[in-house]
């Protein structure tokens, strides 16, 4: 055998090569961000960056330093990507909006937008206790929702085991010492032909699979338990919580004029809940969001009704266009702002007997 | 590392321009490959790499022993040793669990209380395949049937072959190490032919076996309650294609990569589910494993040649052992016990003649077939509950169907797949085999991306769990 023999492997490598290349270079041109070419910074100042985040600023906000200044107050944004939302300069994204408005109100105010594409609300627990400690938030604003069903389908309708078995399997690769086997996974995950073929062809599988049309009883249990654990760990550093409904572009009453590709990105997570069931999965989460602040005297903002009916405030199915950030702010400054005068009493710690 | 994982499309490419440039020097290629199906192996649990290491020391000094021992006793004792030490190490990995509750229940059900230990070490994937392959090398040696291979990274890489280390087929050395004593036969329209038989194996086990089992087959096993009768029957049909796209696909792969690195591994299957009678449907199905009970366990036990009470023993208890060579299971056990049936009465019909007329090959093939699916809803179900609710289902008698088009327009392919001449797909291949290089390239990417685009979220090879 001669490197000549191999010719085919070199000729499909190559075009497969060719294929990611301009692939990467379409989505790089589109702002997002690539593995070849990083990311296109068009909302970028030349200069000292105004906006994180930076190696020393871990945050998706105006660059503020890790001392507090006296008189300012911290708002710590839980979210993920729909908080994120790395297609718009982070002063046009609600986080952004809201640290600008009460900044004009004579309010001042750091914002610390912790929220990172993927991050569900353990996550979210794991960055507070983390980064907290050093950089002192005084309220905790979580938007969460669709992460959590994600894992919640995997827990349950995948069963338990299957979740176990993957970060068992995680866990076995991260101490595994052939590591270039898990970097190439991940290489490739983050390849846009990965992106393009699981957007085209893996959730339109998913469709025709026996789906489930809820996460039962359990669901909604769990998801308590998440919202609970919040906001205890928000009370063990002395962080005033605030919880917000979570927003979709549309539920049962217009579910007909569902775009199909926003129906289809349902499914780039999760196979096994339904778009019925995912719609219904929502509620019930946005329900126990409800139930667990009134429980808690915990403030709410209810962005779900501030957005409901308006597609337009949407880019897809759970993230927010222009318009719908300045719609969720909105819905959310009142309700700080009642904080941030008012002086809510912090939520005590639950005791295992509640 | 799975043949379907990106991993495999990365490892695969490297392993073969580095075999292209180590490829005159003999010594350099047995370790590059040797190296390479330890990697593929550790991409699992580097940790279980040390079995078969273990398996392979002691095997290579018990074959070179045995084969100069004179001594019959002494021969049978060494060989007792490899079989005591692999089959040890099997039975502790993978039954001693199954055992032990078997015990326990045993003895609860005699009113006596007692806790006997469990262990929480995973199954090494592929200890069924290779311990069975090392035996192979043992006995083969006991019978001197086989000379001992003196290399001794020669030997470690018949028993670890990265191709068909983990879900066989089992090999046998006297099939193998003779083609480690020359230069392979590794050539540009070898290693194509293989691609394509990786490329078809690749296509049986992403479009036909995981898509039957993730539109339909794992949720309505799952639940039969849920389904309709209708759905409950269509979905053990999909289970019986499942099973063969899964098993015979990762054959395909580990015979068409063996043969891009000029290696020729013996094949599997050949077409099952046109079998006539059972006992042609084991000579069909995962043929390596039947020869090899065969030849080193029903023979063992005497085979055809002890009377008739003897024969049905044998017979029985080399497929009780079949099923539990599957898993360390009860409904594995039944399913080989199952077949045992069949095969036994199987045996005495056979014997009253066969003159066969069209109708008549079509009505054994028709019988045998669903023969066969009974079996595969033994195997499938995950306990007595679950057949119990799934024979209910199925004895209803309901109709309406909840399973996508999707999922029966994939059955219909598996069916057409297996059924219909193999010439067609044959004809297929040899059109592309006759392309210009860049434009068979462009298929294969196509392809290559097609299927990474169905097996995002695809499970791992069924075979993997024996």
């Amino acid at each position: 055998m001669k490197l000549r023999d191999l010719r085919l492997i070199f000729w499909i490598a190559a075009l497969l090569g060719l294929l990611e290349l301009g692939l990467e270079w379409r989505a790089y041109q589109k702002g997002w961000p690539t593995q070849i070419f990083g990311k296109l910074e068009e909302w970028a100042p030349a200069g000292e960056p105004e906006f994180g985040p930076t190696s020393d600023f871990p945050f998706r906000s105006r660059i503020a330093p890790m001392p507090k200044a006296p008189g300012t107050t911290r708002l710590w944004v839980a979210s993920s990507s729909y908080a994120e939302d790395v297609q718009l300069a982070p002063d046009a994204i609600f986080p952004g909006l809201i640290e600008t408005e009460l900044n004009a109100q004579g309010i001042a105010v750091d914002m610390l937008n912790a929220s990172r594409g993927g991050m569900d609300t353990r996550a979210n627990l794991v960055d507070i206790e983390e980064l907290a400690p050093d950089w002192k938030p005084d309220i905790a604003i979580l938007y969460q929702a669709s992460n959590d069903i994600d894992v919640l389908v995997l827990q349950l309708l995948a069963g338990e085991s299957a979740a176990d078995e993957g970060v068992v399997a995680r866990e076995d690769q991260a101490r595994s010492f052939i590591n270039p086997l898990t970097f190439i996974t991940q290489w490739t995950e983050g390849t846009s032909a990965y992106a393009h073929l699981k957007s085209q062809i893996t959730t339109r599988l998913t469709q025709s699979r026996v789906l489930e049309h809820g996460l039962g009883a359990e669901g909604e249990l769990r998801m308590d338990e998440l919202v609970q654990s919040f906001i205890d760990s928000c009370a063990a550093r002395k962080i005033r919580p605030l919880l917000c409904t979570f927003g979709t572009s549309h539920d049962r009453s217009n579910l007909r004029d569902l775009p199909a590709d926003w129906g289809d990105n349902l499914f780039r997570y999760n196979i096994h809940l339904s778009i019925e069931g995912w719609i219904d999965s929502v509620q019930v989460y946005n329900r126990v969001i409800e139930k667990v602040a009134a429980r808690n005297g915990v403030p709410l903002a209810d962005v779900a009704a501030a957005l409901r009916g308006h597609p337009e405030y949407f880019r897809d199915f759970t993230h927010l266009s222009a318009e719908g950030h300045r719609v969720a702010a909105d819905a959310i400054l009142p309700v700080l702002t009642g904080m941030l005068k008012a002086g809510t009493p912090k939520p005590q710690v639950q005791s295992e007997s509640d | 590392m799975s043949f379907n994982s990106p991993q495999f499309l990365a490892f695969l490419p490297v392993v073969l321009v580095l075999y292209a440039l180590m490829f005159k020097r003999d010594h350099l290629r047995t370790i590059l490959l040797l190296c390479a199906s330890y990697s593929f192996y550790m991409a699992w649990n580097w940790k279980y790499a040390g079995l078969i290491a273990f398996s392979t020391v002691i095997d290579y000094f018990l074959g070179l022993r045995m084969a100069r021992e004179e001594n019959h006793a002494s021969r049978r004792l060494l060989l007792i040793i490899s079989l005591v030490m692999n089959l040890g190490l099997l039975a502790l990995f993978k039954y001693y669990n199954f055992f032990v509750d078997t015990l326990q229940d045993s003895l609860t059900f005699f009113g006596a209380q007692v806790h006997l230990p469990h262990h929480e070490l995973l199954l090494p994937v592929g200890i069924s395949f290779y311990t069975f392959q090392t035996l192979s090398y043992t006995i083969d040696i006991y019978r001197r049937q086989l000379g001992p291979e003196r290399n001794f990274f020669k030997f470690a890489l018949f028993v670890a072959f990265f191709p068909q280390l983990v879900a066989g087929p089992i090999v046998r050395a006297a099939d193998f190490l003779p083609q480690l004593q020359g230069k392979p036969d590794a050539s540009e329209s070898r290693l194509l032919a293989g691609m394509q038989r990786v490329f078809r194996g690749l296509f049986k086990k992403v479009v036909i076996a995981d898509l039957l089992a993730g539109l339909a087959v794992d949720a309505v096993f799952e639940n039969p309650a849920a389904f309709s009768s209708w759905d409950l029957l269509f979905a053990l049909y999909g289970y019986t294609f499942q099973i063969y796209n899964d098993f015979s696909g990762y054959s395909d792969i580990a015979i068409g990569v063996a043969a891009m690195l000029g290696f020729h591994i013996p094949e599997n299957f050949n077409r099952p589910y046109l079998s006539r009678s059972v006992r042609e449907f084991w000579t069909r199905w995962h043929i390596s494993l039947s020869s090899w009970l065969r030849d080193y366990l029903y023979i063992s036990l005497g085979g055809n040649r002890s009377g008739k009470a003897r024969v049905k023993f044998n017979l029985m208890l080399t497929m009780l052992l079949g099923g539990l060579w599957h898993g360390a299971a009860l409904n594995f056990v039944a399913w080989g016990a199952y077949h045992g049936a069949l095969l036994f009465f199987g045996r005495q019909k056979e014997r009253a003649g066969s003159a066969a007329s069209a109708l008549r090959v079509f009505v054994e093939r028709f019988v045998c077939f669903h023969l066969v699916v009974v079996g595969w809803l033994l195997f499938r179900v995950s306990g007595m509950e679950n057949l119990t609710q799934y024979l209910n289902g199925l004895g209803q008698w309901t109709g309406g169907s909840e399973l996508s088009k999707l999922f029966y327009c994939v059955l219909a392919l598996g069916l057409a797949t297996h059924f219909l001449p193999a010439k067609w797909g044959d004809g297929f291949g040899k059109r592309i085999e006759r392309s210009p290089i860049p434009l068979q390239a462009a298929f294969y990417a196509g392809v290559i991306l097609f299927l990474c685009g169905i097996s995002m979220q695809a499970p791992a090879f069924i075979y993997f769990q024996f």
